[in-house]
């Protein structure tokens, strides 16, 4: 839902930066004999009709809806982890941590964000930029432009946060789920504590929220993909990951899932696999099917009305017809 | 079960302890004593069982037991139990358990090396059992599938519950799931399916070894556009063909569960039908178990038929028909919404849970397991040497002889062949070293996957023999059915422009050209054979240079010719849309993507009509190296046949010819060796005309997918250790011209339209339902029947002496066929219907008397008018044969005398599962009777008894009363004409949660009513103490919990909760003081007054003086939201009347502009008495736009959910100056809107009731915002007339008259 830009803008974001913002100078430059193989698309975002991608080599990309690079700004030394988008400005998260804000299509200004561990992740929730770390840690953007740390008592890392339009939701790699209505006060539900002898162990890699569903994703103690759905957050069901081969044979996903994505349009989410695949899974308990899109290990989706887009390992880039799939 | 008692023992510790410390000393020293007893008595398992919790308790009925923990869970957990995948709910000890799994011929599932479990057994597919006529043998099966199933269940897979058997009667050839059934006629498929269900179920009498569900429920029988359309049919052809095998499976075999289909049937979605699933399948067959919707098919009911609008309401649709279990999300997304709009209640959600767990109880999942006959399945169950045989051995009997000729040379018949005198064996065609199995089966280990080359191979080896086995695939089986789909085309010109077409908006197109999207949402022109085209008007190929084509691939791909004018006019482009070309096949499942080729210049200027024309590729060329080997072998064996790409789920035939060259392959083999055996495995039937007279080929076999051993089943019957003993269980068309269309699902003939199956079809035939020959010969005689004059309430006994004339040991089927010659023509009765079937094995030489037993009241009609079963009097003639035409003798009884029908089936219930202690429910009552009509109730004799009576109470009209805590049965007896029949429901009554009294500084609340929940103390001053509250529960198990009120105002809050059932009530006692009414004419707001986010540029006291403006403002406190701004608040925690005027700028626009009193406790729990715009989803994009009436809505939020909500429509009811005045009365925990255009006479808009703590009430102005149930919807709702002024809304006064007990 974040990726589709549908979030109000973050308020007075100018004065924000004036606060607590200061420009590192970074000046787009040109891609210059970089070697391509080297070069990972490691998040996208749908961005008007195409895409913005960012890459571990500090590229952004703006990618039109048929796949075509229209736009590339490079910024030496950096590496991209996340992108967000607040209508027409990039917020993004690097591999140091920093959230970097975009504006003018020239610069980034750094936002201080106060957290003393890594930051895995971010969201934007009710106009608040939240940023999920290490040990439990949350950066939640205040009410004066500044981040507030939260810190969570939490047995794991915060590596995957979603927000729809009532709440947000986070996950961490020792299976506990998080949420929250303002951003601010956080319930913790401990997934593998509650589910001890009911379900494996997990460990959370994803959520995604829809207006009516939560989706968390998952390894579970056997080294197997998982994929839990709920409507309120306290009651967890396991959404079996069989699914129809391209020959019409059924198969269980024993690929490492990378990303989950919502399509709202076909009311179905879409996951992506390390093993270049990705599967789609609708409503329709025995509909799903696992289709092999490149031999590369993908590494996020988005999508927007038409088009989805899948990212991944050595530049790739796959657009895919919503209506194909 | 230690992790339970463990539970259970500490909710009753606390629940003592809570009771002891809240009442008395005395209590406190009688536990103490107990305790002290109870640590010297030794311990008591029974009495520890005594205190299980009901639904662990096996003393009380599945359905007893189900109910209890039904009533245990959350609302949030029972919407999480409604799919298929169920979650587990730890503190009860349910696991999790998936109820959808396969089991069709075989489990449906995979190696587990870590479980030491192999791959599942897959015997022979259903067609090819129905092949065999032999419902015992299909019970083996079963039996052998549920042993495999059970240990497979054992190693830690959830779930017991198998969607197996199909049991559509094949109507038409080409359903894509034709290899699935198990024959053309109804009384077959019944028996054939009522062995698998016997097989499945095991023979315990109290629990289920495994859980088979029918399919599809009902008259799913075509693929391609069931998602969307409707099977049209009148109630004859559903009672005696569609609906025929439930009801034989659930009134003789207890069928435990059916699946409801995707389709609609006369226009309703079977899933949503009240009618089809409710009062056909449970009221008047009385099935007793769950429904689970296909998957997909709650979905359909709003996305696929239109049925309904949203998610909710299929929600509601689909529980209320009666679908148990959705596979698929909609439920456990939409259950909860749907019953907070009130569309559901909490007994839908209940009943359709305690049918699925009445179910998962039956398997023992909650019993001990040395209690459950079936709990001892070890893992080398799962393809066990035993198994595997048995897959040989019915492999073995499924295969018919379609065609043996003697042969001049020999003076024998073809088959069997004679090893000995072979000397080299050629085995052709693409199947030959194939193993299909058909869908919905295990995968097996790949050594036990045998196909006719290694049987063959094989059998020469282990019998000695010299001959050599040589082998060549020679052909394909690519697919000319569904060459493609095609969703749309784009022309891309020269200047870059492009111009985009969807394909299904063609202007005309060939024969049989559908347009459907299947499981997807993307519509695409289907149904495209061979030949098909589709054309487009006034397309402008001006300057094009490429068109691409939105195109997907569901098996092997055709080509696109892109003509101009004409079929054959110029050929403007050409689309090689095949997998061999390189193009990926997408799958039946598939949309399509972009296929891009260059424009050929015609030069054209003018809009031209486009024609896309499909072919399919050519046939590969037969390889000569394969008829070279042919010709040098003394036998050639062609293997042909069809596979999952011919023709699978969501995807029918469209033609019956073998798929791919096969037909070419088997006659250029025929010309080069005398000696071809045609072997045909299919799904079904096939056009065989073109071969099947060729003299070069004298002998044909055909079988269905037969399973694992089938390479050595066939070998067993090409070289006769096993005769051929199977019988076509459907008719074999010469022609698909034969057919009506697939879409038409009526069976009796017409004019130009033949009628269908061999009831009604009259032409000629390849090869008739029932037949199959043997390597041997009967002979009948001595027909006889043991009655000349029968009622329906007879049963009869026909015989026949069967006598082996041949030279081979074999199995003959015999048929007993009924014909009616006295009904009238008229009547359209079928042309014969079989009633009877025996398989008996005769030795050589040998006769056998077979007996078969007929019950007369099967041979019934249904009367359209009466809507009823009815019998025809006279002549019923019972043809006896080998087949449907091969009629040996005959014999007859003449019908004759009442039929008086007897009650059947008994359908009680009280419209709950839930009762409280004291409240009470209305029996109702269905009885059926025999002939499938209903009984008049009010003239039967009915008596009603409760098995446990300090429960629930049950008096003769049928009321229940619940008296105490704990599981009752209700039972009631229905005798009609001398005969009675009984059913029962479960009643779980749950705690009396009543307060018994409520204290206040230790004086009771005068007028003290449990129907109450809130009491207001109208105080003088604001104070830093608070009464003392206290309470007594009228039950003493239950606990009280209060927490003080911190002052005045403020609110003391009383919970009365069940430990056991974590159920809970609450009363609360509000200290408020006088509040202050404002008519706003100061220049600041008075100090009473207090904002919630306040934001001092929208409001004013000054721009219309003696007036409180208020601009709205985004966002609203509703559905989640938390940001609505400038909500003026004041204390009013008491009683109280608050009326306003409001003077709005504008009528309100948008999805939900409001502005009016709230009474506010947080933004998650409020009362809003607003006027409003009139946000309708039925009516996306249009009551939304722009300015409208608006509505009155009385609302109310309690923590987070919205709980009721009632609007009134402002429409002739506002007037032009957009004046209104509102009042909200607070009575208790009850809240009264009013609403008036002149301040003078008020309408009551409605109540509501919510109890809220430390209340305050005001005034807010918003814009709302869209709930968050339809923001998927949100593309539909474009607002692009939006007014462009703000909602001003100026309040005259705000006047507040507070009530309270002193």
């Amino acid at each position: 839902m974040i990726k589709s830009g549908n979030l109000k803008p973050i308020l007075l974001i100018a004065s924000f930066l004036l606060v607590y913002g200061f420009s590192f100078g970074f000046s787009p430059t040109q891609i210059e004999n970089t070697s391509v193989a080297e070069i990972s698309y490691t998040d996208v975002v749908a961005y008007t009709d195409g895409f913005i991608a960012i890459t571990n080599n500090g590229r952004i990309d703006w990618i039109s809806d048929k796949g075509e690079v229209t736009q590339t700004k490079s910024f030496e030394g950096e590496s991209f982890k996340s992108i967000l988008i607040n209508n027409l400005q990039l917020v993004i998260l690097d591999v140091h941590g920093q959230i970097l804000l975009f504006e003018n299509d020239s610069s980034f200004h750094k936002i201080e964000n106060q957290s003393q561990t890594i930051i895995n992740c971010i969201t934007l929730f009710k106009n608040r930029i939240i940023a999920g770390c290490d040990e439990g840690e949350l950066c939640v953007e205040n009410t004066e432009n500044s981040f507030k740390s939260i810190q969570l008592e939490l047995k794991g890392n915060i590596v995957s946060l979603s927000s729809g339009i009532n709440d947000c939701w986070g996950v961490t790699d020792q299976g506990e789920i998080i949420s929250s209505k303002d951003g601010l006060n956080w319930t913790i539900f401990d997934f593998n504590s509650v589910y001890k002898g009911y379900y494996e162990t997990c460990k959370f890699i994803k959520v995604e929220t829809t207006p009516n569903q939560i989706a968390v994703l998952g390894i579970n103690d056997e080294g197997l993909p998982v994929l839990f759905f709920s409507s309120k957050g306290n009651v967890w069901t396991e959404r079996s990951l069989l699914f129809t081969n391209e020959e019409g044979v059924p198969e269980m996903l024993n690929e490492i899932p990378t990303d989950i994505f919502y399509d709202e349009n076909n009311d179905q989410f879409i996951l992506s696999d390390k093993q270049g695949g990705i599967m789609t899974i609708p409503s329709c308990s025995h509909c799903q099917k696992r289709y092999k899109i490149s031999n590369e290990k993908l590494n996020a989706i988005a999508g927007n009305n038409l088009k989805i887009i899948i990212v991944g390992e050595n530049n790739l880039k796959k657009i895919i017809n919503i209506h194909s799939i | 079960m230690n992790r339970i008692i463990n539970q259970l023992k500490l909710q009753i510790f606390r629940l003592k302890k809570i009771s002891f410390f809240k009442k008395c000393l005395i209590g406190f020293s009688i536990l103490m004593v107990s305790s002290i007893l109870m640590a010297l008595k030794p311990f008591d398992i029974n009495e520890q069982i005594a205190k299980l919790p009901i639904y662990l308790n096996t003393s009380y009925s599945f359905e007893e037991r189900a109910a209890d923990l039904v009533s245990r869970f959350t609302l949030e957990e029972k919407q999480s139990l409604l799919g298929n995948s169920m979650a587990p709910v730890p503190r009860l000890g349910v696991k999790a358990y998936n109820t959808w799994s396969e089991a069709l011929h075989g489990v449906l599932g995979f190696a587990n090396p870590d479980a030491e479990i192999q791959g599942p057994t897959s015997f022979p597919n259903s067609v090819a059992l129905g092949s065999a006529w032999d419902p015992e043998l299909i019970q083996r099966e079963a039996k052998a599938i549920s042993d495999e199933a059970r240990a497979i269940n054992a190693s830690g897979t959830k779930g017991l519950t198998y969607w197996s058997p199909v049991v559509e009667p094949i109507r038409d050839p080409r359903w894509g799931r034709t290899g699935e059934s198990y024959g053309e006629d109804p009384f077959l498929v019944s028996q054939i399916a009522a062995g698998f269900v016997r097989g499945l179920v095991g023979d315990d009498a109290k629990y289920l070894k495994t859980v088979p569900s029918a399919k599809h429920y009902l008259a799913n029988n075509s693929e391609f556009d069931r998602h969307v359309s409707s099977s049209n049919m009148d109630s004859r052809d559903m009672r005696e063909f569609y609906l025929a095998p439930y009801k034989k499976l659930i009134e003789e075999d207890n069928l435990p569960s059916i699946m409801s289909s995707y389709n609609a049937v006369n226009g309703v979605p079977t899933s949503a039908s009240l009618l089809y699933l409710d009062t056909i399948a449970r009221r008047t067959y009385g099935m007793k178990g769950y429904i689970t919707g296909d998957c997909a098919s709650i979905e359909d009911i709003y996305t696929g038929h239109y049925y309904v609008q949203t998610a909710e309401e299929a929600t509601a649709q689909g529980l209320k028909a009666g679908v148990d279990s959705d596979c698929g999300s909609v439920y456990q997304r939409s259950t909860i919404d749907a019953f907070n709009q009130g569309l559901i209640t909490m007994a839908d959600i209940d009943r359709a849970l305690l049918n699925t767990f009445s179910i998962r109880m039956r398997t023992g999942e909650f019993d001990p397991p040395a209690k459950v006959p079936y709990s001892n399945f070890q893992p080398n169950t799962v393809n066990s040497p035993a198994n595997q045989a048995l897959a040989k051995e019915i492999a073995t009997k499924t295969p018919v002889l379609l065609k043996n000729n003697k042969l001049a040379k020999t003076s024998r018949q073809a088959l069997p062949l004679f090893p000995q005198e072979i000397k080299k064996i050629a085995l052709i065609g693409p199947q030959a070293d194939e193993v299909e199995l058909g869908p919905y089966s295990g995968r097996p280990e790949q050594d036990n996957m045998i196909t006719p080359v290694a049987g063959i191979e094989k059998y020469i080896a282990e019998n000695g023999y010299s001959t050599e086995v040589v082998h060549s695939s020679g052909g394909n089986t690519a697919s000319k059915s569904n060459l493609l789909y095609v969703a749309g085309f784009e022309l891309q010109k020269s200047d870059g422009s492009t111009s985009k077409h969807d394909a299904t908006k063609y202007s005309s197109a060939s024969e049989g050209i559908t347009v459907g999207s299947g499981m997807g949402s993307t519509e695409q022109v289907r149904t495209i054979n061979d030949g098909s085209w589709t054309a487009y008007n006034n397309i402008d190929l001006n300057n094009v240079d490429s068109i691409g084509l939105i195109v997907n691939i569901p098996t092997e791909g055709g080509i696109i010719e892109v003509r101009v004018g004409s079929t054959d006019g110029n050929l403007v482009a050409s689309l090689d849309a095949t997998v061999a070309s390189g193009k990926r096949a997408g799958g039946v499942y598939g949309a399509g993507s972009m296929m891009k080729v260059k424009v050929n210049k015609l030069g054209v200027t003018e809009p031209q009509t486009l024609y896309l024309c499909y072919t399919a590729p050519n046939n590969a060329p037969i390889a000569q190296e394969t008829l070279d080997m042919a010709k040098a072998s003394d036998v050639a064996i062609v293997f042909v046949g069809t596979d999952e790409k011919t023709a699978t789920e969501e995807a029918d035939r469209l033609t019956l010819l073998l798929p791919g060259n096969q037909v070419e392959l088997i006659k250029a083999v025929a010309q080069v060796n005398p000696y071809t055996i045609v072997v045909m495995q299919t799904l079904g039937c096939v056009e065989v005309e073109e071969f099947k007279h060729l003299k070069n080929i004298p002998g044909i076999i055909w079988v269905g997918y037969n399973g694992q051993a089938q390479g050595d089943a066939i070998a067993s019957i090409l070289f006769g250790d096993a005769s051929p003993g199977g019988k076509l269980n459907g008719t074999w068309y010469k022609s698909l011209n034969d057919l009506p269309p697939i879409t038409d699902y009526t069976l009796r003939g017409g004019p130009n339209k033949n009628g269908r199956t061999f009831w009604y079809f009259d032409k000629e035939v390849s090869y008739e339902f029932g037949y199959g020959l043997s390597y041997t010969t009967f002979e009948y005689s001595n027909f006889k029947i043991n009655k000349s004059f029968i009622t329906p309430h007879d049963e009869v006994t026909i015989s026949v002496d069967v006598k082996n004339t041949g030279s081979y040991d074999g199995d003959e089927v015999v048929q007993i066929y009924m014909t009616t010659p006295d009904s009238p023509d008229e009547m359209e009765r079928p042309i014969k219907r079989l009633k009877g079937f025996k398989r008996v094995t005769i030795p050589v030489g040998q006769s056998k008397t077979v007996d078969i037993a007929i019950k007369c009241a099967d041979l019934w009609f249904w009367d359209l008018e009466e809507d009823k079963i009815t019998y025809d009097m006279g002549k019923y003639v019972f043809e006896i044969g080998a087949s449907s035409k091969n009629i040996k003798g005959t014999v007859s009884a003449t019908m004759g005398g009442e039929f008086i029908p007897e009650i059947k089936t008994v359908v009680a219930d009280c419209g709950t599962v839930v009762l409280r202690k004291g409240s009470s429910a209305q029996t109702s009552l269905t009885a059926a009777m025999t002939d499938d009509s209903f009984y008049d109730i009010r003239k039967a004799t009915i008596a009603y008894q409760s098995n446990n009576s300090k429960v629930a109470k049950v008096d003769q009209n049928g009321k229940v009363t619940a008296v105490g805590t704990g599981i009752a049965s209700i039972i009631a007896n229905v005798t009609i004409n001398g005969k009675t029949k009984s059913d029962a429901f479960p009643i779980k009554v749950m705690p009396n949660l009543n307060a018994a009294s409520i204290t206040v500084n230790n004086k009771p609340i005068k007028g003290f009513n449990t129907d109450v929940a809130q009491f207001s103390y109208l105080m003088k001053n604001v104070s830093d103490e608070a009464p003392l509250v206290d309470a007594v529960a009228v039950d003493p198990n239950i606990a009280v919990e209060i927490t003080q009120a911190n002052g005045i105002p403020g609110t003391a809050l009383i919970s009365l909760v069940d430990y056991i059932t974590l159920d809970k009530k609450e009363y609360s006692v509000n200290f408020g003081i006088q509040s202050i009414s404002d008519e706003f004419k100061s220049n600041s707001i008075g100090s009473q007054w207090a904002f919630i986010r306040e934001n001092s540029e929208n409001w004013s006291l000054s721009k219309q003086p003696g007036t409180l403006v208020m601009n709205s403002l985004k966002g609203d406190i509703t559905d989640g939201n938390v940001d609505a701004e400038n909500i003026l608040l004041q204390s009013a925690n008491t009683d109280w009347t608050i009326e306003t005027k409001l003077v709005c700028s504008r009528k309100p626009s948008g999805f939900s502009q409001n502005a009016g009193i709230v009474a506010y406790q947080d933004d998650d729990n409020f009362v809003k008495l607003v006027y409003r715009a009139s946000f309708s989803r039925r009516s996306f994009g249009r009551a939304n736009s722009g300015e409208q009436p608006g509505s009155v809505e009385l609302m109310v939020e309690n923590g987070g959910d919205q709980k009721s909500s009632v609007m009134l429509s402002m429409a002739d009811i506002i007037k032009a100056d957009n004046t209104l005045f509102l009042k909200l009365v607070k009575a208790g925990d009850v809240y009264t809107a009013y609403c008036s255009s002149d301040g003078k006479k008020f309408n009551e808009v409605g109540k509501t009731n919510v109890v809220l703590k430390n209340i305050s009430a005001g005034l807010m102005t918003c814009d709302g915002v869209m709930p968050a149930r339809m923001a998927r919807f949100r593309r539909f709702m474009q607002q692009d007339t939006e007014p462009d002024t703000p909602f001003e809304v100026a309040f005259d006064y705000f006047k507040i008259s507070n009530k309270g007990l002193k």
